[in-house]
């Protein structure tokens, strides 16, 4: 009876304690906040804000930090600032924490120093700089820290790495570094031949395939014109009107039939494709 | 079996609560609770390359084969030693310390229908498959979605930016089939970039469902339930009325009356610097969006990157069965280069790389011989697929082909092994029955797990 009377008070214990976390986890589902219960953990949770819950603030944030076994916590997006990070001072079981794109900056970070168990810091798109990082070189678990669009430096990130080995830092990209692809723009080398409805030379029944290319096709009638491909199958498909005086820029491959035709859809005349980057000038 | 791990789990869930628990199973639950369990993938996003990716031309290039099977291009290294990639994958090759290369799939479906319903639902067609056919298996992000608790306003599943066809066809494979209606992914067409070249099916029928969510349609919430309505024949206007909406309709509702999805898809809300980074491509703005809705809580993206409809090898496709060579470097590779290397590196500065799978899917792998017209024919024989992420280790290649890259050399496996593997990395149990409408069970998979996660 020794032995089993402990494990009866553990047990009441637990009862309490779970009936406690209860009215916490409905407080947060009312804010939007989505609580999981971790795989294979017996009281750890996860917290997101992210989705549904991006209105939490400073005064919600301290209702939240009521559930100790949070041990993945997800702010992003949301309108908590530094001042209410004073609150995840008690979350120590914390291995998770997501706080990108939020207000926060290096005074907020600082309440974050005693979070041993933290793994995992998301940081990005806030406004902390390399001070942050010295309130994190004692954190002996965290692996992750993520600090891309902020204003840590790769100084900053130098000096840190030297206290914290173990701790990969995601710097990321420089956007304003990215090269637009600019599209080559090819240069009409061929002019196709127009083969007009009832002309002597008449068009294939219908597309067969080859190399990629480009067709500008031109229209110099006075009216708009429809323009069909003629697919593969010899039955035509509408690709767009092309009004008076107007151009169209069209991908296609060699050896495709091209049909023109008026408003009311009757034909007018025909292009076949060639592998060259060609214009096709429907005349008057 | 019901495990420890189950009892204990249904038991916080239940509405039983703690009353209902014997002291025994307590403690049992307390030691069990003491191990600590992997982390699982939280989303999952598929890369389909349709057409049937030839694996010389990206992850398993043969520089040591004759030249009429090796082809026009040459190896590159990776940032992982020892590790080679086509030389027309610079950027990916970059970030081969995430990526688990397998070079060892095969199967023995030569047709397209066949092999996108295998490499889609994990399970070989049985007789006549039909896209949308409620006797198909269920495809890998139905059942993904299966296994996660919705949202609301989110979708379980989305695809995009078009169904595959063949030749006017539709494949089978994408959807849930016997799963039932509630689990086909939601398909959105990507609102941006430079379309792929040769033909894609934007008219089909399950984009009519006004999912365009243009701006200017979205003003007021009936005249959006109202454009919901159009494509379906009837009249609305009322709650009630809102009420009696489908499953699908409901979902789609729910998404354009504001939630992060709506936001999500928004691509214009995005840096343009960043969608520089993916490129101007309806292949890479498909990625960037795969991202975005991620990010907003879908649990599975599914994204095609080439032309919708395989056209008789025109077009962009994988289906290169002529102009091979001049395809992959022009048209294919770059587009797919630039969006998969801006995804990884997306992914990763925004710290979501590791609860973030990526698996790239295709058909089948390509003939070693070159083909009298310059291109590589079906070959399901052997051909390679990648992981990202997810817990997945990255910089290894599992798996080999032999010499002429014609057959696994080592390590063989089946789509089967590689939905397990998926599965496993997102946390669900691959041998887990499924039931479908009349309530027969299904186990889900076939395959085993490979060792990369």
């Amino acid at each position: 009876m020794k032995k089993i009377l402990p494990s009866i008070l553990l047990f009441a214990w637990a009862m309490l304690g779970q009936a406690a976390d209860q009215g916490v986890i409905d407080s947060i589902k009312k804010k939007g906040g989505l609580v999981l219960q971790l795989q294979g953990e017996a009281e750890q949770w996860e917290v997101q804000f992210q989705l549904g819950g991006r209105d939490l603030n400073d005064a919600g944030l301290a209702d939240v930090a009521k559930l100790k076994n949070t041990a993945e916590l997800n702010l992003r997006d949301t309108k908590i600032t530094s001042a209410g990070l004073v609150h995840l001072k008690g979350l120590t079981r914390l291995t998770r924490l997501h706080l990108e794109r939020t207000n926060i900056d290096d005074g907020g970070v600082a309440h974050l120093s005693g979070l041993a168990e933290l793994e995992y810091l998301n940081l990005y798109g806030t406004k902390i700089t390399d001070k942050s990082l010295e309130h994190l070189s004692n954190l002996k678990n965290l692996r992750q820290l993520y600090v891309w669009q902020t204003g840590v430096t790769s100084e900053g990130i130098k000096a840190f790495k030297k206290a914290a080995p173990n701790v990969e830092v995601v710097q990321g990209i420089d956007l304003s570094r990215v090269i637009a692809v600019k599209k080559e723009e090819p240069k009409p080398e061929d002019d196709l031949q127009w083969l007009p409805e009832g002309g002597d030379e008449k068009p294939p029944a219908k597309s067969i395939t080859g190399e990629f290319t480009v067709v500008r096709f031109i229209n110099k009638r006075d009216q708009a014109v429809k323009l069909y491909w003629i697919d593969y199958g010899g039955k035509p498909k509408l690709y767009g009107v092309i009004e008076k005086g107007d151009q169209r820029r069209q991908n296609t491959y060699e050896d495709a039939v091209w049909m023109v035709t008026d408003e009311k859809d009757n034909a007018l005349g025909y292009f076949v494709t060639t592998r060259k980057f060609a214009r096709a000038v429907i005349p008057k | 079996m019901l495990s420890l791990q189950h009892t204990r789990r249904d038991f916080l869930r239940s509405s039983v609560g703690l009353a209902g628990l014997t002291l025994p199973t307590f403690f049992k639950a307390q030691a069990v609770s003491a191990r600590k369990s992997r982390r699982k993938a939280k989303s999952c996003i598929i890369i389909y390359t349709w057409g049937g990716m030839s694996h010389y031309e990206s992850f398993d290039p043969k520089p040591e084969a004759p030249v009429d099977i090796r082809g026009e291009f040459k190896p590159i290294k990776t940032a992982t030693p020892g590790i080679n990639f086509c030389e027309h994958i610079p950027l990916i090759a970059k970030h081969s310390n995430k990526l688990a290369v397998v070079r060892s799939v095969h199967h023995n479906v030569g047709a397209h229908s066949g092999a996108v319903y295998l490499n889609m639902t994990g399970h070989r067609p049985e007789g006549q498959i039909k896209a949308k056919g409620r006797k198909n298996w269920p495809s890998i992000t139905s059942v993904i979605s299966h296994f996660h608790k919705p949202i609301a306003g989110v979708p379980g599943a989305v695809r995009m930016p078009y169904s595959m066809y063949d030749n006017g066809t539709q494949m089978a494979g994408e959807g849930a089939g016997w799963l039932g209606s509630k689990y086909d992914p939601v398909l959105m067409r990507t609102p941006a970039g430079e379309p792929y070249g040769g033909v894609s099916r934007f008219d089909d029928p399950a984009l009519n469902l006004k999912l365009n969510l243009e701006k200017k349609r979205l003003n007021d919430r009936l005249t959006l339930l109202e454009q919901l309505d159009n494509g379906l024949g009837q009249k609305l206007g009322s709650e009630t009325v809102y009420g009696k909406l489908d499953h699908y309709r409901q979902m789609a509702a729910d998404m354009l009356l504001g939630s992060p999805v709506r936001d999500a898809y928004d691509l214009e809300k995005e840096d343009p610097r960043l969608r520089n980074l993916y490129g101007d491509h309806i292949g890479g703005q498909s990625l960037l969006l795969a991202r975005r809705l991620v990010e907003a809580g879908v649990p599975v993206v599914q994204a095609v990157c080439s032309a919708g409809d395989l056209a008789g090898g025109g077009g962009d496709n994988w289906d290169t069965h002529r102009n091979h060579f001049s395809k992959m470097k022009n048209r294919l590779l770059p587009v797919f280069d630039r969006a998969v290397s801006a995804l990884l590196t997306d992914l990763q500065m925004r710290g979501m790389l590791d609860e973030t799978l990526v698996v790239f899917l295709t058909d089948f792998g390509r003939t070693p011989k070159v083909n009298g017209n310059g291109g590589r024919d079906h070959h399901p024989g052997v051909y390679s697929l990648a992981f990202a992420g997810g817990g997945i280790h990255g910089g290894q290649v599992y798996g080999s082909s032999d010499r002429k890259g014609a057959e696994p050399g080592s390590d063989a496996c089946s789509p089967a092994d590689i939905h397990a593997t998926v599965f496993k990395a997102m946390g669900i149990d691959h041998n887990a029955e499924l039931h479908d409408q009349l309530d027969r069970p299904y186990r889900i998979c076939e395959g085993e797990p490979l060792p990369i996660v």
